[in-house]
């Protein structure tokens, strides 16, 4: 799980609920840094954009979720070398990524300490 | 020189406590809470247009919660905050710094590409820059809406009008972009194009 990764919401929450975002909905990890054991996550409305469907397009919805509560779908093809690039002042401990039940960073270290268990 | 001081714009200050939200070392290890309100954090150092909806909400007591809780002290936002407004220049253009990672462009033109096309633009450089300019300009007339402060930092959408081109000469889009308030002027992206204005 890492940034522009498509995930799907694995939980109903009411603390994501109050933002629109519901169960079983799908969106795109757009940050690459984890704050918080959360990503940022945008939900876009899947109707194209042109001028005629301006007036009905839904706007984006942007909701931090726990990693706990969502699976990837579909994995992006970024690099490390990508992740590093969009880190907060380019720095490599900022934790990125999900591997393994592990929120890793780049230099592989883990933020929790029993696989899965991501409060831990 | 005549400086022009006004209560136009505010920025939110607590003088016992320096850690702001985009101090990157708090960031990472996730400590930037510890012993302060999320919110306070949140907002600590950050530049506010002094209206309603465009700056935190203070905290409003009622005479008899300030009668009662007479060993707490009131404060800003909750009992016992030592957060202050204070009066700044309102800023200008060359104050504001954006904070945009490279995902950010990409995401604009993954995402938002048959949009920027129906508005008569190219998803390019130009256009990319065109909107950054349009951003700073909008928050420095005031013309954004705080979405969310939570921990994760002051959340607003600010309103660009966009003129249209081609086909749509003469004709302005106001669509939302969506930032994070970070402290003394910085903006950073959360998306360019988040949706339209009603």
């Amino acid at each position: 799980m890492k940034l522009f990764d498509k995930v799907k919401i694995l939980v109903s929450n009411p603390k994501y609920e109050k933002y629109g975002v519901y169960k079983d909905m799908v969106g795109t990890i757009i940050d690459a840094e984890i704050e918080f054991r959360s990503f940022q996550v945008i939900f876009t409305d899947p109707t194209p954009w042109s001028e005629e469907t301006w007036e009905d397009i839904k706007d984006d919805i942007l909701c931090f979720i726990h990693v706990k509560d969502m699976e990837v779908v579909e994995e992006s093809d970024c690099t490390d070398e990508y992740l590093l690039r969009n880190l907060p002042n380019k720095d490599i401990r900022w934790y990125c990524k999900v591997e393994d039940g592990f929120i890793k960073n780049l230099r592989g270290e883990k933020l929790n300490k029993i696989a899965y268990d991501y409060d831990s | 020189m005549f400086v022009n001081w006004s209560n136009d714009w505010i920025q939110v200050v607590d003088n016992l406590n320096d850690v702001v939200f985009d101090d990157n070392e708090n960031g990472i290890h996730g400590l930037i809470t510890q012993k302060h309100c999320e919110k306070c954090i949140a907002v600590n150092q950050c530049w506010f247009a002094n209206e309603k909806n465009k700056k935190p909400e203070s905290m409003e007591y009622s005479i008899e919660q300030i009668l009662n809780d007479s060993k707490n002290k009131i404060g800003l936002y909750h009992y016992n905050c030592h957060c202050q407004e204070i009066d700044i220049l309102t800023p200008t253009e060359k104050d504001i710094k954006l904070i945009c990672p490279e995902g950010k462009d990409d995401w604009l033109f993954r995402d938002k590409t048959p949009w920027i096309r129906s508005l008569g633009y190219e998803n390019d450089n130009a256009f990319l820059e065109y909107l950054k300019k349009k951003v700073v300009e909008s928050y420095c007339l005031g013309q954004y809406e705080i979405r969310d402060i939570t921990k994760y930092g002051v959340a607003i959408n600010v309103f660009v009008n966009i003129e249209g081109r081609g086909k749509n000469f003469g004709k302005i889009y106001t669509a939302k972009s969506a930032w994070m308030v970070f402290s003394n002027g910085k903006l950073k992206c959360n998306t360019f194009l988040g949706g339209k204005a009603k």
